[in-house]
């Protein structure tokens, strides 16, 4: 039974199941499995992700509670306003240790646009007309600032 | 409309790609051809785009389109004989064999989601996010890199060194972005894609398909190396330029030939036009390059001093255009808060080195390939007494170095996020390196070997029962 060309099928089938195995194999190490399960979750996601093409709704979704204070604020702001950033510790303590980014200069920038925006020890920070503080059940608060007092009082509540 | 021009500038990358590799006179098999036209189109595509912002023509789609346009043309034009290459390149394509569909069905399968996740998300990482993308997106929407976030007054003093690293990834960013895409991000896939043919067409080249699939899976599969294929940073496409470099130097190291050295610079120079500090791995292999040069016997380069100034000209030139001539003299800026050389104890050496090399153990980050790499090169060094290629060798050893004595001098470099995404370079070098050595290529002629003999495949009670 079989001449040359069937036992070439055969060995080419049998490398295959080979190549089959030895991939099996590899999938089963743990770093392999935990890397595989990554990429089974994003298949998994993506029905959703289809369903959900809306360019905001995809920013919402990755940048979670960053955007969602952005937007916040953003509806908040009115042309000629200086927003004062709270400092990234206060708000890593007081607000989220992971969701703090927002108030750095360069990720409002990106996400709100070119709104003016000073940090509380840039020189002109006096110049500031807006803030956000944290409430005591970790909620943002938008407060608007009358004067540099109202900026020196704010500075001292950061400082917490 | 994302549909329409997303393929149209793909498309004229590839044919910039395609017409510098012909002006080099580059042979290849065609998937390692095209694949190769698509990594060295995109850079390409990045110096159209910034020599339209300097030349002061707005950065719009369609000026970028004609920008491609005409540099595909000029590349592509039939003088200088171009077509005869490209007759021979396409000649040799390569069929995939019946042992390799599990392997190609998984890297499809891996890479198919890749695509959809690059497409889908919008930027992620914080370096990018503050820094390439930022640029990206006023110079996109303001039609100049020269834009408002070097301007206003609000960021001054708060740009830190992130939108000033290397222009590659901005101007791909901006490119498409403006092609419709709102996140940019699909030419990593592009580049994801080139390379995963680019390695495993060179692999199988080098050892049976069966380990080459293996090889190319363990590459694959480092967690964190697959994250930056769908999500933009600058490290993922210097590891690719950076990997392709050298393996073109190890072709130059074997046989000294111009073509060779040529590539091997230029996409060194592109991986310095990704991330500037790669500029710190030029000058030893342009010593390497020299030392590769001698004895050469049909080297376009004869000298090796012009081999070795090649080495370091080219990649040196892109590093220049950007930080000397774009951020000095156009846009006047230079990166804030680099923070120099920190403060330096000897007695910290041994601990970083200790630290470095213990990264290559995580195999959470870099999946198993690192571990495959340390223990075939033992049974190499060891049962074997072959040393394998002496290029890749140094340059593993250079990029150890390297890496180390950033970790060492620089205070921004931390091992958790600059030297853990650095390290990316190491992995095509290593799976190069075990496609290279006498262990697996051993193995390969053996699997060859058994499979030309003759006789049944195995004992004939196993198929025929009868």
């Amino acid at each position: 039974m079989g001449g040359p060309s069937t036992d070439a099928a055969r060995r080419s089938l049998l490398l295959t199941a080979v190549s089959a195995l030895f991939l099996a194999a590899l999938s089963l190490l743990p770093a392999n499995r935990a890397w595989l399960a990554d990429v089974a979750d994003y298949y998994a996601r993506l029905p959703r992700e289809w369903r959900a093409m809306d360019v905001t709704e995809r920013l919402r979704a990755r940048h979670h509670r960053n955007l969602a204070v952005l937007e916040y604020i953003g509806a908040s702001l009115r042309p000629g306003d200086v927003f004062l950033l709270p400092p990234p510790e206060y708000v890593r303590r007081h607000f989220d240790p992971v969701y703090w980014n927002w108030c750095e200069p360069k990720y409002f920038y990106y996400m709100l646009g070119r709104w003016p925006t000073v940090t509380p020890d840039d020189p002109g920070a006096d110049r500031a007309t807006c803030t956000v503080t944290i409430d005591d059940r970790g909620r943002p608060v938008f407060q608007r600032l009358v004067g540099p007092a109202d900026v020196e009082r704010l500075r001292a509540a950061f400082r917490e | 409309m994302a549909l329409l021009w997303v393929p149209l500038v793909l498309w004229l990358q590839f044919l910039m790609g395609r017409g510098l590799l012909r002006r080099l006179h580059v042979r290849l098999p065609q998937p390692q051809a095209i694949a190769l036209a698509v990594l060295a189109g995109l850079p390409l595509s990045s110096l159209v785009a910034l020599f339209l912002d300097l030349v002061g023509i707005h950065i719009t789609l369609l000026s970028v389109l004609c920008g491609f346009a005409g540099a595909a043309a000029a590349l592509n034009g039939p003088w200088h004989g171009a077509r005869g290459d490209a007759r021979a390149t396409a000649s040799s394509a390569a069929r995939l064999r019946a042992c390799e569909w599990p392997f190609v069905a998984f890297f499809v399968g891996i890479a198919a989601i890749s695509v959809w996740r690059a497409f889908y998300l919008p930027v992620t990482f914080r370096d990018a996010l503050l820094g390439l993308d930022l640029v990206a997106k006023y110079a996109a929407a303001q039609g100049t890199l020269h834009s408002t976030v070097f301007t206003d007054p609000w960021l001054h003093g708060h740009l830190s060194n992130q939108p000033f690293r290397a222009p590659f990834p901005v101007l791909m960013q901006v490119v498409f972005r403006l092609a419709g895409l709102p996140f940019g991000q699909l030419w990593l896939s592009a580049l994801f894609l080139a390379f995963l043919v680019f390695c495993y067409s060179r692999f199988r080249e080098r050892v049976h398909p069966l380990i080459a699939g293996l090889v190319m899976t363990l590459l694959l599969a480092s967690r964190e190396m697959y994250a930056h294929t769908f999500m933009v940073s600058n490290d993922y496409a210097t590891a690719v330029f950076f990997g392709a470099a050298v393996v073109f130097f190890l072709d130059y190291d074997r046989r000294p030939q111009s073509g060779s050295l040529l590539l091997s610079a230029l996409f060194m120079g592109f991986a310095c036009w990704t991330r500037s500090d790669t500029m710190l791995f030029v000058p030893p292999g342009a010593v390497l390059a020299a030392l590769s040069a001698k004895g050469a016997d049909r080297a376009g380069l004869r000298a090796p001093w012009s081999a070795g100034a090649v080495f370091l000209a080219i990649p040196a030139a892109f590093v220049l255009l950007w930080h000397g001539l774009y951020l000095g003299r156009v846009l006047h800026q230079s990166p804030e808060g680099l923070g120099g050389i920190g403060p330096i104890s000897a007695l910290a050496l041994p601990g970083d080195f200790y630290r470095t090399a213990w990264l290559f153990g995580q195999t959470s980050v870099y999946g198993y390939l690192p571990l495959v790499f340390f223990a075939l090169a033992l049974v190499n060094l060891v049962f074997l007494r072959d040393r394998g290629p002496r290029a890749l060798w140094f340059w593993l050893a250079f990029l150890y170095l390297g890496l180390t004595l950033m970790l060492f001098v620089a205070p921004v470099t931390t091992l958790e996020n600059t030297l853990k995404r650095g390290y990316f370079k190491f992995l095509p070098i290593m799976a190069l390196y075990l496609v290279e050595s006498r262990a697996l290529q051993t193995a390969s002629e053996r699997i060859r070997r058994w499979e030309s003999a003759p006789g049944p495949a195995w004992p004939r009670w196993m198929w025929n029962r009868q």
